[in-house]
């Protein structure tokens, strides 16, 4: 595959039927790239010995993204390389090489792709192929895809493939085959008398499958795996709902345990807007729903599909402590967000206004029961267990209020407060057995006050407590940033509440960075706090660290 | 010109709902393992300091019954999770790593990996020596289901009063096959209590069990950590018996009730295992 996408493009580049002049004015180039190192040294504090460092003493990410157009012709390659992956990345991430290569043909009416691609139908719930440099994720589906628009309105696509699986080759069906179909059509468009109607709807429809040969000894799998799901996405006035149902066939898996149930997911949301005012509610509920295209792949890898998570994703340093991760096998859930804006000029409001956002969100497990009088519940082998749809089960794996209130005083002095609740099951979500559900209540301030135009004064003030875990916490940070060139940053998280006097821990970190247009490098010293990472509920652990790191990135 | 899409959509969809396999009950197959005579060789790279090894090392246990007993089961405790000391506790003072354990670990990739995984037979799937145990299963099976290559008899001769092992391992190839062979003999320990990091409360306490029982737990090789050649012409001969006895004096740490010696033959160019064989010290 790779050879003759190789080919075609050097047929492109040197084929003497093309004009010289011509084909390099129309030709563009385009990419972006970064580049993570980490020097690692002993820490004792940390419990980060030499002898564990074992001469690892760098870790290295890096990739680049080289992507050429001509006309309605596009292609692109992907180079990546961890050399070692640093720490925290999945161990089967080293290697370099080029990961990804695709050529494209789009017009206005279809787009044919082969080679590596990305794609999601609806929300993903059958379908989606994405990748996350942050979590060394990358699930692409390399083969064919083909998009077909045959009027104004009607979306189709089919796509056909084999998953990434760091830098296994495919071969000999060591994983499976997945072909995917996916239909949208947008009543306004097509229809000539809906095209100003106030109401606005969009329905969809998909069918994936997957193959796979059945490697396992002891259990008769299902080569074909198919999941199908139906969407629609409802506008009218202020309003907009918009929901998805899919389900799946048996599909037992070393993730379920070797289950036989089908599988089903459901998203709702609805969402009222106007000025000023926002309200957004969603509810969402997965049943045995992880679809991978190798059943006995646990890791975060070769994911067909995709989960949309709908807790609130925090990004300040504490707040980001317990990241909840989307539970394939089952959970119910809810969030309810509302975004106000305080008038200008009003009581409250004063000069500039004020923002104030509440969100909620509650995960439960699902309600489940033995799926027969001689299995327990989850039991291999079996129909895994039955659930009620609607019934919320008894264990709550995590719950989070945020309040914020977002406030520019002057011209020159703005900040956002931040009250954080959360209920955690950490046991569950980040598999510390037997350790109780965390209690956390968290407060930020965050202020920014402008020096000069361009010159400015940032801080955060940081509390988190817990009796649980890791108990108390504290953090402060400060940045002065320079416009559009320069940013020093020093940060403090400290685990004063620790019970263990030798873990109250000071986990410092400076930094500083210098943008030039696109290009942006970042050099950081300091102690890592182990924990999670995680995007859109897919997490990855980050060992406790101690060292330097360096990050250039850019696009041109 | 609408209704022909419609159809084109409704056609794509029938064809994908007989992409489906629905699988009916009963769900586990049972197939026969206790016909054959090859073993396969399970070496479950652990560490009393890793959470899910506990798991795993069930996990080998259970497959042995499935398998009619045809595996032989190997607990390499090396790398990160199998330090002494592991994390600055004292809890964890056992030392279970051992220089051909360290030797292999390194080799294989199996701790730089992430605990636990494995190997089965040193086969390399997907361009990786290192199995995770949930396919450890569908990597042994048609192992399984080839006849052995070699059959390997032990017979051991223990001196109770002076803790000395003398073991006789014979090794005879069931066809003419070109390349350099070399066999592997070891000592295996059952039943060493010692705490052990572990996130599975139906196995035992969590998050350390401090009375776990490690089993098959490798002590140590009698022919260096790569072993020693059956047959020094670069092929081996249908029906010859290749012979060694070994001698060794047991540290008292070892006791001999506990303890099998387990013996392997591997091919040296692509270090997969043709049969594996183990007998208690006593026997």
């Amino acid at each position: 595959m790779k050879k003759a996408l190789a080919l075609i493009v050097l047929s492109f580049l040197f084929t003497p039927m093309v004009k010289a002049q011509g084909f390099l004015s129309k030709s563009e180039v385009h990419g972006n790239f970064e580049l993570d190192g980490m020097y690692y040294q002993a820490d004792d504090a940390l419990g980060i010995t030499d002898s564990i460092i074992n001469g690892n003493e760098f870790g290295f990410n890096g990739f680049a993204d080289i992507i050429y157009t001509l006309g309605n012709f596009s292609a692109g390659l992907r180079y990546e390389a961890y050399l070692p992956p640093i720490a925290g990345f999945d161990r089967n991430l080293d290697g370099q090489g080029i990961a990804n290569l695709w050529a494209s043909y789009t017009t206005d009416r279809f787009s044919i792709t082969i080679g590596d691609f990305y794609e999601q139908f609806g929300n993903g719930l059958t379908l989606r192929t994405y990748t996350e440099w942050s979590l060394g994720y990358d699930n692409a589906l390399k083969g064919a895809r083909f998009v077909f628009s045959p009027i104004d309105g009607i979306i189709l696509k089919g796509v056909y493939g084999v998953q990434r699986y760091f830098w296994t080759k495919y071969e000999n069906n060591n994983r499976g085959i997945v072909k995917g179909f996916d239909a949208e059509i947008n009543l306004n468009d097509v229809f000539n008398g809906m095209s100003d109607s106030k109401i606005k709807l969009t329905l969809g429809g998909s069918a994936v499958s997957k193959y796979q040969s059945d490697q396992n000894p002891f259990y008769k799998m299902p080569k074909n795996v198919a999941a199908f799901a139906g969407r629609f996405n409802l506008g009218i006035n202020k309003f907009n709902f918009s929901s998805e149902y899919a389900y799946k066939i048996n599909d037992p898996s070393a993730i379920n345990n070797y289950i036989y149930k089908p599988g089903a997911a459901f998203i709702f949301s609805g969402s009222y807007s106007t000025k000023g005012l926002g309200i957004y509610a969603q509810f969402k509920r997965v049943d045995n729903m992880s679809y991978k295209s190798d059943q006995a792949v646990t890791s975060n890898a070769l994911d067909i599909n995709f989960l949309p998570p709908l807790i609130e994703a925090h990004t300040y340093m504490l707040a980001a402590m317990y990241p909840y991760a989307t539970q394939p096998n089952g959970e119910i859930g809810f969030q309810i967000a509302i975004n106000y804006k305080v008038p200008k000029k009003s009581k409250i409001g004063g000069k500039y206004g004020m923002g104030v956002s509440i969100n909620y969100s509650q995960m439960n497990n699902i309600d489940r029961s033995a799926p027969n009088d001689t299995a327990y519940i989850g039991q291999s082998g079996t129909m895994g267990w039955n659930s009620d749809f609607f019934k919320f089960g008894k264990q709550i794996f995590n719950r989070d209020l945020t309040i914020e209130i977002d406030k520019k005083f002057n011209k020159k002095f703005k900040s956002t407060f931040k009250y954080i609740y959360q209920k955690y099951d950490i046991a569950t979500i980040q598999g510390h057995t037997g350790e109780p559900i965390v209690n956390a209540n968290i407060a930020i301030i965050d202020m920014t006050y402008k020096l000069t135009s361009k010159k400015a004064l940032r801080w955060e003030l940081q509390g988190l407590w817990t009796k649980e875990d890791k108990g108390d916490w504290a953090a402060a940070l400060i940045e002065y940033t320079v416009s559009p060139h320069w940013f020093i940053t020093i940060a403090d998280q400290y685990n004063y509440g620790n019970k263990h006097s030798n873990e109250k821990i000071h986990y410092y970190t400076g930094s500083f960075g210098y943008t030039l247009n696109t290009m942006r490098i970042a050099l950081t010293y300091g102690r890592q706090r182990e924990g999670v990472v995680c995007v859109g509920g897919v997490c990855r652990q980050v060992p406790a660290s101690n060292g330097f790191s360096l990050t250039i990135s850019g696009s041109f | 010109m609408k209704i022909r899409y419609i159809i084109l959509v409704v056609l794509i969809f029938a064809v994908s709902f007989n992409s489906c396999d629905k699988v009916d009950a009963p769900f586990i197959e049972s197939r026969d393992y206790c016909n054959g005579n090859k073993k396969v060789l399970i070496e479950d790279y652990t560490g009393h300091g890793c959470v899910n090894c506990p798991g795993a090392a069930v996990l080998a246990q259970e497959l042995k019954e499935i398998f009619c007993g045809r595996a032989v089961i190997i607990a390499v405790h090396a790398g990160y999770f199998a330090q002494p000391d592991f994390e600055n506790n004292p809890v964890f003072a056992a030392n279970f790593t051992t220089e051909a354990g360290n030797e292999w670990d390194t080799y294989f990739g199996n701790s730089a990996k992430g605990n636990p995984n494995g190997l089965i037979d040193r086969v390399r799937v997907n361009d990786s020596y290192v199995i995770y145990p949930q396919s450890w299963a569908e990597v042994a099976d048609p192992l399984l289901m080839e006849p052995a290559e070699a059959f390997i008899t032990i017979n051991n001769d223990f001196n109770v009063s002076n803790n000395t092992l003398s073991t006789n391992i014979k090794t005879e190839f069931q066809q003419d096959i070109e390349g350099s062979f070399k066999v592997i003999v070891c000592i295996t320990q059952d039943n060493i209590i010692a705490p052990q990091k572990n996130n599975d409360p139906e196995i035992g306490a969590t998050p350390i069990d401090s009375t776990y029982v490690h089993n098959h737990v490798l002590r140590g090789t009698l022919n260096g950590s790569w072993g020693e050649y059956v047959s020094t012409t670069g092929a081996v001969a249908m029906n010859e018996v290749y012979e060694k006895t070994y001698d060794i004096e047991f540290p008292t740490s070892w006791i001999a009730e506990d303890c099998h010696v387990v013996a392997f033959v591997y091919n040296e160019s692509n270090k997969q295992v043709l049969q594996a064989e183990e007998i208690s010290v006593l026997d």
